[in-house]
């Protein structure tokens, strides 16, 4: 099971240093009076842990001046992750922030940078590594970001400064599109709660890359393609065994004109029969006919595909744009029969069989200009017919290809073997009356070689580009493959999650429903976010207690079943949440009762609290008191 | 509905389709304020049949690094040339209908036009249907900077006018 437990903290500069006492197991209470240096103590544990802290920065507005402008500081957490010892050492000043030591007991110090832009594996990676939690990707419409350990402390750190209606605001970003997305926050949760979403987020992941891969792969196909056709007649990529085809009768055409010359050469006379000789010529070029024919067939039923394939393409994105447009004017709502086409202003003047003008118009003609959603939703229908029926086509005309090209094999097939008939048979005559003139010949064979040549180069390239294409038909059947271990994951994920929903809800119920009388019932809804009273109003004293009992139900809901998340929570200084001085008591009267519920169990909760607040019941659990000087004290 | 007009039905012309378009390209764009505004509607009237399809993306990238075409690219072109070119007074309308609707910010100044998305607006758009087109918004996006403003007389000619087609 994963833990984070905080040992120790201490801060050393040249001008000022800090030690905290060891910390243990379980509730860990700090109190202090006001401005003494509570939050500063919180801060110090998140920004070891490798959070944004704009306190401690140079140029920020509200920075604290003892730490910004000492020098040489560094915060130091010494901690166990899983059991296992380490420390943590992470510089305050600007230059060397971005960086964290981390020394575990039995290797040597290595350095994780926090930044992403520059390093491909850095601190986040490391930490989630050591919680089994995989380095994954996640997409907003265009943008893509990294899930990082920071995006898991929202659930950890319970700060001031974020607001108390939001549960998973975080407390080191200004709010923007990514980090406060409703697709985040859901990741955040599932990730904290539920082993599988981990195998899920893993293979959408992989799912990402390999589309990525597919686009990167169709442009190299595509260009390959785009060069073949560039240096040839052609309109579609011939196959490359249609190429050898060529290539061995220009070979075969080739020898013949060898042989011509050879014997042109040669004094030597045999007799043959010229006339079985002349019969197989004339079979060879009725076959010649017979196969142009059957190709031209071929290329042309390849020239129609294509063009099906085409028409499919431009059918599907005008589905896409159709159902897009049914959608956008639903909401928007801009454009209507009853409403001005320049200025949007309701008609309601208008008659019927009028035109906005006033000009009798008959009704139909008038509606001819306007298009409603339902007439959208009818050429919707029409032209999903209409793909159906090209559908049909291209598998005709697939089915017809397939036909052609068998008989194209049987033909080339049956030329060979006459070629090799013929061949023997010119070989033994020689001196025949059929031999041309040498010149004739050679001029021949010189336009031979320089066909044979230019299919030469097509035939590699048609190698090239079939061998690519290989590759980007593998990529597609292993996209399919994790597309459908995706589906798997994302049923088994959906599942897990309505149980964990429900065994969340029922926690999150019992300390909300017995800690505050207002409260009749809490849950959590398919977004994870809070709802009290079923969504009706109740006090703002509420909003406050619930996002602390949130994170405390999750930390019971961890130790009570195996989960990701690290069990460590961080709440500073509930005095400031805006509720009365009897709900703080309640509050911190809960955590103890927790304590005391699990105390043999391995998890942290460090709490700040003001000392006005502290009663005889929660002196033992107190581990620090700040007295009345400041957290930080000055090196004498 | 009649036989005739669902015939008559001109996708291109639609202006709710060259709303969506419109819209999801300013955000895409991230154009969100008058100070970060799309200033130039020529340009915007031909960037909505250039964002309806990879393959558009990828010829009007070609046409803009003097790449060799051939014949099916060259009628690509022209083909965006001429429906950019008719659209003009739809997109005209279109932009006045959601400005009033306060879902575009619309403002002319010195002769300069402003047209930026208002952000509360692209809630209406959070849906997986329209995931194709923001993703090839995000291409376009990347190819944007290249393609040239400049007055109407000029603009078609300079985008598609400099191809030679390859027969």
């Amino acid at each position: 099971m994963n833990n984070i437990i905080i040992n120790k903290v201490s801060y050393n500069g040249d001008n000022f240093h800090y030690e905290s006492p060891k910390l243990k197991n379980g509730l860990n209470i700090v109190t202090g009076a006001n401005a003494t240096g509570k939050t500063t103590f919180m801060n110090l544990i998140y920004f070891g842990l490798g959070g944004t802290v704009y306190m401690f920065y140079d140029d920020s507005k509200q920075k604290e001046l003892i730490i910004t402008e000492d020098k040489n500081a560094y915060v130091e957490l010494s901690l166990k992750i899983n059991n296992e010892e380490m420390i943590f050492l992470r510089k305050m000043c600007q230059k060397d922030r971005n960086f964290i030591t981390v020394i575990c007991s039995d290797k040597s110090p290595k350095i994780y940078y926090l930044d992403r832009r520059s390093n491909e594996f850095i601190f986040s990676d490391w930490i989630l590594e050591k919680f089994n939690i995989p380095i994954f990707k996640l997409y907003q419409g265009v943008i893509d970001f990294t899930f990082n350990f920071t995006d898991l402390l929202r659930l950890v750190y319970h700060d001031q400064l974020s607001d108390a209606h939001q549960v998973f605001k975080l407390p080191d970003a200004k709010q923007n599109f990514v980090n406060d997305s409703s697709l985040l926050r859901k990741t955040i949760f599932e990730v904290a709660t539920n082993n599988a979403a981990l195998e899920f987020y893993k293979i959408l992941n992989d799912v990402k890359l390999s589309e990525s891969q597919i686009k990167y792969q169709q442009k190299i196909v595509e260009s390959i393609k785009k060069n073949i056709l560039y240096n040839t007649n052609y309109s579609e990529i011939r196959n490359p065994q249609h190429i050898k085809a060529s290539l061995e009768e220009i070979e075969v055409k080739l020898n013949l004109q060898n042989i011509k010359i050879n014997n042109i050469k040669s004094s030597d006379t045999k007799n043959i029969d010229q006339k079985d000789l002349e019969g197989l010529y004339m079979h060879l070029r009725e076959l010649y006919n017979n196969k142009e024919t059957l190709f031209r067939e071929y290329e042309s039923l390849n020239r129609e595909l294509y063009d099906f394939i085409s028409l499919q393409k431009y059918q599907e994105i005008e589905i896409s744009n159709l159902n897009m447009i049914i959608n956008t004017q639903e909401k928007l709502m801009i454009i209507d029969s009853e409403k001005c086409p320049i200025c949007g202003e309701s008609l309601s003047d208008r008659e019927e069989n009028h035109c906005i003008c006033g000009k009798k118009l008959d009704e139909k003609k008038y509606q001819n200009f306007f298009y409603s959603q339902k007439d959208h939703e009818t050429i919707l229908y029409s032209r999903m017919k209409s793909i159906q029926t090209t559908e049909k086509s291209i598998e005709i005309i697939r089915v017809k290809i397939d036909v052609s090209k068998q008989k194209l094999d049987s033909i080339i097939s049956e030329i060979k073997m006459l070629k090799e008939k013929i061949n023997i048979l010119t070989i033994e005559s020689s001196n025949s009356k059929y031999l041309a003139n040498a010149k004739v010949a050679l001029e021949e064979i010189k336009e031979l070689n320089s066909s044979k040549i230019s299919l030469e180069k097509e035939f590699s390239m048609s190698i090239e580009h079939e061998k690519e294409l290989k590759v980007l038909n593998d990529l597609f059947a292993l996209k399919k493959e994790q597309m459908l271990q995706y589906e798997k994951l994302s049923i088994e994920v959906r599942e897990k999650m309505k149980h964990i929903i429900s065994d969340f809800s029922t926690i999150y119920n019992e300390l909300l429903t017995t800690n505050d009388s207002s409260i009749i019932t809490a849950r959590i809804n398919d977004d994870y976010e809070p709802v009290i009273n079923n969504d009706e109003y109740v006090n703002a004293a509420v909003k406050a207690p619930r996002r602390l009992y949130y994170y405390l139900s999750l930390l019971q809901l961890s130790l009570m079943h195996e989960m990701p998340f690290p069990k460590l929570l961080l709440i500073d200084t509930p005095k400031n949440f805006g509720i009365d001085h009897d709900k703080i008591l309640k509050i911190i009267d809960s955590l103890m009762d927790f304590e005391l519920a699990n105390h043999e169990k391995e998890y942290q909760i460090i709490l700040t609290i003001n000392k006005e607040s502290v009663s005889e019941k929660m002196k033992p659990l107190i581990v620090y008191e700040i007295d009345t000087d400041k957290l930080l004290k000055k090196v004498s | 509905m009649e036989n005739d007009k669902r015939l008559k039905y001109i996708i291109d012309m639609d202006p709710i389709f060259i709303a969506q378009n419109i819209i999801m390209i300013l955000s895409g764009f991230e154009r969100f304020s008058i100070e970060k505004s799309f200033k130039d509607p020529i340009k915007l009237a031909s960037l909505i049949y250039i964002v309806t399809s990879e393959e558009y993306i990828n010829v009007v990238n070609g046409s803009i690094n003097n790449e060799l075409m051939n014949k099916k690219e060259y009628e690509i072109l022209m083909n965006l040339k001429l429906k950019s070119k008719l659209v003009m007074p739809v997109v005209n309308r279109v932009l006045n209908l959601l400005h009033i609707k306060n879902v575009i910010g619309l403002s002319i100044c010195n002769g300069e036009t402003s047209i930026y998305v208002n952000k509360n607006s692209l809630s209406l758009f959070e849906n997986d249907i329209y995931k194709p087109l923001s993703e090839n918004v995000g291409r376009l996006r990347k190819i944007y900077s290249r393609i040239p403003s400049t007055s109407e007389q000029n603009y078609h000619s300079r985008v598609f006018g400099v191809v030679t087609a390859n027969e």
